[in-house]
């Protein structure tokens, strides 16, 4: 818990005021990029780890203060003078850590940063560097706020019926989190998009004893949508089959031609997508193209 | 000391163009400064240290985008060569680059008699 709050008051203002903001978003060398990414990214996974942590000791402490409380009234009277010097402060202890931790849990959860930065923007920009000069410029944006976050719900459904649930409401979220564009030492235009749209299901029933149970469930939808431009005069492109799941189109231009592609994944979970999508869309254009002509070295 | 013979990129290899500083006691290639390990004690390159490691690393450092290159590339995935110095090293996964020229050596001198860190 220490070493995340000092790693928090160790952020730069303008850190602070990038996750405040719930976007990452600029034209940045590769180095650059990379090393302000990495900043955020520890401490965001040491933030998740101490949330964690910290959740698991507030449920612990609540169940012992409660306890506390049931102990205290059961007490003898004859023990008040036990009560008094040890019951009684250890509760109030209990009371001020509980504050303390929630406090702490409130303040961290105000600062916490989506998990697709981390797992997902940060391996895929780390690999892209690798096809970038160093004096080049990236372009970036990323949305750092959660996928469910209020600002990005889209509609929601008027209550309906659906067997055994009496109510039903769905929630559509749209979270276009990921957008970059640059150039790459290859003479390449890379552009890339990446949103997910999240359908939260919340599902009521009345069960046989009559009580009331509430189910949520989620489907997303991430969709990966790449635009690779290369120099005619360097790549030749040779159509090939696309890979399975993916959409491509390719259009050839005087200089340049460009390749369009497509991937979609429909998953039941909330955890980021792996990287490898992202990944096998470039992968998958570059293998539309083909080897530079010869020339003499 | 000839030039790095290790490739940069992931999607597109390229060659280096880095004057070497040592030899990488794996694979016996020149390597400049960046591309040899440090973790080895400057004794191999980043390419033969990623293949040899199975590191998790958070940070998504250079070590890791070695070793993710090199399984990704065992994956199936044949990165596109656009550079001019050929090296066998690389055969493994059947990198997709024009033909070699009669005669012309792995440094990518013409002069056949001209061996490794001649150039």
């Amino acid at each position: 818990m220490f070493d995340t709050l000092r790693k928090l008051r160790e952020l730069s203002p303008a850190e602070r005021e990038t996750i405040a903001s719930g976007r990452f978003a600029g034209d940045f060398t590769p180095d650059a990029l990379l090393d302000q990414m990495r900043t955020l990214a520890r401490f965001d996974a040491s933030n998740d780890t101490t949330r964690a942590s910290l959740k698991k000791w507030l449920w612990a402490i609540v169940l012992l203060t409660f306890f506390g409380f049931v102990a205290l009234k059961f007490l003898p009277h004859s023990d008040s003078l036990m009560r008094a010097v040890w019951i009684v402060p250890l509760l109030v202890l209990e009371l001020l850590l509980v504050i303390a931790m929630g406090v702490t849990l409130w303040r961290l959860r105000n600062v916490d940063i989506g998990n697709n930065f981390r797992q997902v923007a940060l391996p895929f920009l780390a690999l892209l560097k690798q096809d970038m000069d160093p004096n080049q410029t990236i372009t970036v944006r990323i949305d750092l706020r959660d996928a469910l976050h209020a600002s990005k719900k889209k509609r929601s459904s008027t209550p309906y019926a659906q067997g055994a649930y009496h109510r039903v409401v769905d929630t559509t979220y749209l979270d276009p989190w990921f957008h970059g564009k640059t150039t790459l030492a290859d003479g390449s235009r890379l552009m890339w998009t990446v949103h997910d749209t999240i359908v939260k299901s919340t599902r009521t029933k009345k069960t046989a004893s009559r009580k009331t149970k509430t189910k949520t469930r989620h489907v997303k939808r991430s969709q990966v949508a790449i635009a690779l431009s290369v120099p005619n005069k360097v790549y030749g492109v040779a159509r090939g089959p696309a890979q399975p799941g993916s959409k491509l189109a390719v259009a050839a231009g005087a200089k340049r031609s460009t390749i369009k592609l497509v991937r979609k994944l429909k998953t039941q979970s909330l955890d980021p997508i792996d990287p490898a999508l992202l990944v096998d869309a470039v992968s998958g254009a570059y293998r539309q193209i083909t080897a530079p002509a010869r020339s003499a070295a | 000391m000839s030039q790095c013979q290790s490739k940069r990129g992931f999607f597109s290899l390229r060659d280096c163009n880095q004057t070497a500083i040592a030899q990488c006691a794996t694979c016996q290639r020149a390597m400049c400064h960046e591309h040899s390990s440090v973790e080895s004690k400057f004794t191999q390159c980043r390419d033969c240290w990623a293949r040899a490691q199975q590191t998790v690393d958070t940070d998504y450092g250079d070590n890791w985008t070695y070793g993710y290159r090199h399984r990704y590339y065992n994956s199936g995935y044949s990165p596109i060569y656009t550079g001019h110095h050929y090296h066998h090293y690389y055969d493994d996964y059947d990198t997709r680059s024009f033909d070699r020229r009669e005669g012309e050596n792995d440094d990518g001198s013409d002069n056949p008699a001209a061996g490794f860190g001649d150039s």
